[in-house]
């Protein structure tokens, strides 16, 4: 196969610079006396150019492009340039994957009472959006047979790979049915997760390998170069349908990688699982399947609280949610009190906020009260 | 830890000696109209790239103190050639700044990656060697493991042209090996100086687009261009390649 790369279409396409060194002679002037001059950033409301440096999208004449409201009706904070600026382009290599996805139900528990109202939305990011390419984020939903158990998995294809979104299907996928399967006859914590996760790792390499053999790319290569491809993390949730007699639910957590897993009550918002370390410096780096870190991954068996909402979310909302007492945090815990309506609940997934284009996905779980 | 935004930091360094006068220092003053040009067209990049220039000679100072290179209200520096050049007094004035914006960054609520420092000269220091060589070790050397010096650290990537002797420039690469390995740009024997800050500035902005784009999930940082895509009379070099 082919080496690794992190290349991605019109990244490296060589700027022309000689219309800027033709137009400004005395650069310690220029933008102060000529604030029409194209290179001035354009007020936050009105955009002339949007064209990326993409060959494959054409440089199209300048044309008036909607204000960032028209196309993300919630703006946290500064939206920045992207929000108000990108026309969403389709990955044409993938046109069965839609941008955004939307789902939204009642789960009954074991005695056929409503137990859980379930909102979940995948967003494509605006980096994705706006290089045209696929959104690699994916989310899977099972109840086991009994209707004891609800599975909910997340799981974030890594963008430098091409082909992630293969890699987070098959996690999402395969985590959710195969732990509906099991919890039909097994408790949750006698589940054998270092097995599971061998056999999710191997999953994602096969079905890397299947798709990648239908686009002519062939692997027989080492995992690593496979992973290059396509790698994904993943977060699974296992919530009791019914409560416990003091109205908590028994909830298991376990995962691999930077997807986080939250609860929101009165008091706001708590990491439970998959929180980023606090680093000097930013970064993007994760742990991903089909590569399996030396350590297995450790379940978290915990508790959700009477009147707790439990949240599921790929890094594109949990690195803006940051500790949860920002902006971001403030902004999502007065729109899930309770449920809204999918549609709604995409668009707050959808938020616009400076810098965050990142793909997005979002399980939100409200547990029925019981009386 | 509320997250404002995720920043990138670029510093352009620059040597204004007197033998980047003329041909050299113009091209020079175009690099930063370049990359506001590049970068208003591209608001993926734009919302998170911030640049900042420092020049130096007998003595560094900061042209452009680090920030969004398309606010409305900014006045892009114009270069001019003074003195000698004093790659310690570079290095020196880079640690202060880059100690401060990173800070004040972080205190601000941003989130901030590694910055990238583009460092271009045309000829040999003038200081002495043991002086400007303990300044880059001030600017670049961090122990993990102890904690032991500048953990702000960041990745640095010179750009050789003229009379700029590649051996020295070789020694600036940092991170020189690890996973994530920087590298040098030098001009090709005998290429016009002027022209190859023309491709140097390409370079820089190819560099400032693959590396935004990569902050969208993967990627953390720097991504610097691969050779079958540089502009002509231009050429990388690793920090262990033999390359005379």
């Amino acid at each position: 196969m082919g080496r690794p790369t992190l290349r991605r279409r019109g990244f490296f396409r060589r700027p022309d610079l000689d219309g800027a060194t033709s137009m400004v002679e005395s650069p310690a002037t220029s933008r102060e006396t000529n604030p029409a001059e194209p290179g001035v950033a354009p007020p936050p409301d009105t955009v002339a150019l949007a064209a990326p440096l993409d060959a494959a999208r054409g440089d199209g004449p300048a044309r008036a492009v909607a204000p960032a409201a028209a196309r993300a009706p919630y703006v946290v904070g500064d939206p920045g340039r992207a929000a108000g600026q990108v026309r969403p382009a389709p990955d044409l290599r993938f046109p069965e994957r839609p941008d955004t996805t939307v789902d939204g139900y009642t789960v009954a528990g074991p005695d056929g009472r409503p137990s859980v109202e379930l909102r979940a939305a995948g967003v494509r990011g605006l980096a994705h959006r706006y290089y045209g390419t696929v959104r690699q984020d994916s989310a899977a939903v099972r109840v086991s047979v009994d209707q004891r158990w609800l599975v909910a998995v997340v799981a974030d294809g890594v963008s430098a790979g091409e082909h992630s979104h293969v890699a987070a299907d098959t996690a999402a996928t395969a985590a959710a049915t195969e732990l509906a399967g099991l919890l039909g006859g097994t408790a949750p914590e006698a589940i054998d997760w270092p097995a599971l996760f061998l056999r999710l790792a191997d999953q994602v390499a096969h079905a890397t390998r299947v798709h990648l053999a239908g686009h002519g790319i062939h692997t027989d290569g080492e995992l690593t170069d496979l992973a290059a491809q396509a790698a994904t993390t993943v977060l699974i949730a296992v919530l009791a349908l019914a409560s416990d007699p003091d109205g908590t639910r028994e909830l298991h957590l376990i995962g691999l990688g930077d997807t986080s897993a939250w609860t929101l009550d009165d008091s706001g918002w708590s990491c439970h699982y998959g929180a980023k370390t606090h680093q000097l410096y930013a970064s993007s780096a994760t742990a991903a399947l089909p590569i399996l870190p030396p350590e297995p991954p450790r379940p978290a068996r915990t508790q959700l609280g009477r009147g707790q909402v439990l949240a599921l979310v790929t890094d594109g909302i949990g690195d803006p949610l940051g500790d949860g007492t920002g902006e971001v945090g403030a902004f999502l815990a007065a729109r899930w009190q309770a449920p809204p309506t999918p549609l709604e609940f995409a668009a707050q997934v959808d938020f616009a906020r400076r810098s965050y284009d990142d793909d997005r996905t979002a399980i939100v779980l409200w547990p029925e009260e019981t009386p | 830890m509320s997250e404002r935004g995720k920043l990138l930091p670029f510093y352009l360094v620059i040597d204004v000696s007197y033998s980047m006068d003329g041909p050299k220092l113009e091209r020079a003053n175009n690099i930063l109209p370049a990359i506001v040009d590049t970068l208003a067209q591209n608001p993926i990049i734009s919302d998170k790239v911030r640049f900042g220039m420092i020049d130096f000679s007998d003595d560094a100072q900061v042209r452009l103190p680090l920030c969004d290179p398309l606010d409305p209200h900014l006045v892009l520096p114009g270069l001019a050639p003074r003195g000698g050049t004093s790659y310690g007094a570079a290095f020196s004035m880079l640690r202060q700044a880059i100690a401060y914006d990173v800070a004040q960054l972080k205190a601000d609520g941003f989130a901030v990656h590694r910055p990238a420092v583009f460092f271009i000269s045309d000829g040999e220091p003038t200081d002495p060697e043991r002086g400007w060589r303990s300044q880059f070790a001030a600017l670049t050397h961090y122990d993990r493991a102890s904690g032991q010096g500048f953990a702000m650290y960041p990745n640095v990537i010179p750009f050789g042209i003229d009379q700029a002797n590649p051996r020295t420039l070789q020694t600036l690469i940092h991170p020189a090996a690890g996973s994530k390995p920087m590298r040098m740009f030098l001009a090709d024997e005998g290429q016009d100086p002027a022209v190859a800050i023309k491709a140097i500035a390409e370079i820089l902005i190819s560099s400032v687009l693959a590396s935004g784009g990569s902050l969208a999930g993967g990627g953390s940082g720097i991504v610097l261009p691969p050779e079958a895509d540089l502009p002509g009379g231009i050429h990388s070099v690793a920090a262990d390649e033999d390359f005379v």
